[in-house]
């Protein structure tokens, strides 16, 4: 809460022209972000290319960002999360795949399941700790849309309404994608948590 | 599952809202046991919640935000319009004095008051695109459309 308060005194800020305190807000969220990112794409070239895109829209449209719509953080990673979803589905063009194919309407399969699992390379297996790597392995395994929601949620403690906003859900429904989400893991990694 | 408070206490545990499941968790030594392997799989996800950037992705955006910081000397748009305002009405009265070739006693003072004139003149050029700059635009909608 006190660091959504001085976020929106920031943006205020900024707002009114104070350009130079945008440097604030990258300082208090791009390793957050990042962080979020490389865990979600497993990617590092995918999650440099999102972070850039994700801070040039932030500069070119705070502007228009209104406190009263969600916090500056939930704007920040809904931004991310279009960025993520606009290059998977580039790449999926790209590749000559299937272009916009119908979505599913179940909750699960929405518009984040168009990002790819992570892909785990053999330096990745070699170097990660034993049970970092089943996490990472396990999060590969599970819908985007509920891994992005973990993510947010148990990584960088994104509040239920916040989730919302970034996911583009109600409350409940992001509630049931970390729940789901949080179950899987825990059956997958039971054998190096029991 | 073995009851229904068992069962709402693991939600809440899965939702990240522990002080919701203590109780249950005092008394209920099974979903102890559960809470701890959990916990494990929730630390571990917590991990790498920050990571240092690579530089090759951080340049072009420090970059970005040194040019929209713009110089190292912030103009306030609106005192240095004020000012500019009254600098150019100096200068312009100034000039006018001098075309209508009006004795002055001492030309120091005129010198020193053109100079400033000219300064707060171009304080107003500069100021003027900025305070005609709506910081307020078209709100975004989040959830909705993409920013």
């Amino acid at each position: 809460m006190a660091a959504e308060k001085s976020d929106r005194i920031l943006v205020e800020e900024i707002q009114r022209g104070d350009r130079r305190r945008l440097a604030g807000l990258y300082e208090r969220y791009s390793k957050r972000l990042y962080g979020y990112l490389l865990r979600l794409t497993r990617d590092e070239a995918a999650a440099e290319d999102v972070f850039q895109e994700t801070w040039m829209k932030v500069i070119e449209s705070i502007d228009a960002f209104d406190p009263a719509r969600g916090s500056f953080r939930a704007w920040v990673f809904r931004i991310a999360s279009n960025a993520v979803i606009d290059r998977a589905r580039y790449e999926k063009v790209r590749r000559g795949r299937e272009l916009d194919a119908p979505v599913s309407n179940e909750e699960d399969t929405r518009w984040i399941d168009h990002v790819p699992s992570p892909e785990i390379g053999p330096e990745g297996r070699a170097g990660a700790a034993e049970v970092g790597r089943a996490m990472t392995e396990a999060l590969a395994g599970i819908p985007a849309v509920q891994r992005s929601a973990v993510l947010l949620r148990h990584q960088q403690g994104l509040s239920y309404r916040e989730l919302a906003v970034v996911l583009g859900t109600p409350e409940g429904t992001a509630k049931v994608l970390v729940h789901r989400g949080v179950i899987v893991l825990r059956k997958r990694l039971a054998e190096y948590v029991s | 599952m073995r009851d229904p408070s068992c069962q709402r206490a693991l939600e809440s545990l899965c939702l990240g809202l522990p002080d919701a499941a203590r109780e249950h968790l005092e008394v209920c030594v099974l979903c102890r046991e559960e809470a701890e392997g959990l916990g494990r799989v929730l630390d571990e996800l917590a991990e790498g919640v920050e990571l240092r950037v690579p530089q090759r992705a951080e340049a072009p955006v420090l970059n970005a935000l040194r040019a929209a910081a713009g110089p190292c000397f912030a103009i306030k748009p609106l005192p240095a319009f004020v000012l500019g305002a009254l600098g150019l009405g100096s200068f312009v009265t100034l000039v006018s004095f001098i075309l209508a070739q009006t004795p002055v006693a001492d030309a120091a003072p005129l010198a020193a008051v053109l100079l400033v004139g000219t300064y707060l003149s171009i304080c107003a050029v500069v100021s003027l695109p900025l305070l005609l700059r709506s910081p307020a635009r078209k709100a975004p909608t989040l959830g909705e459309s993409r920013p």
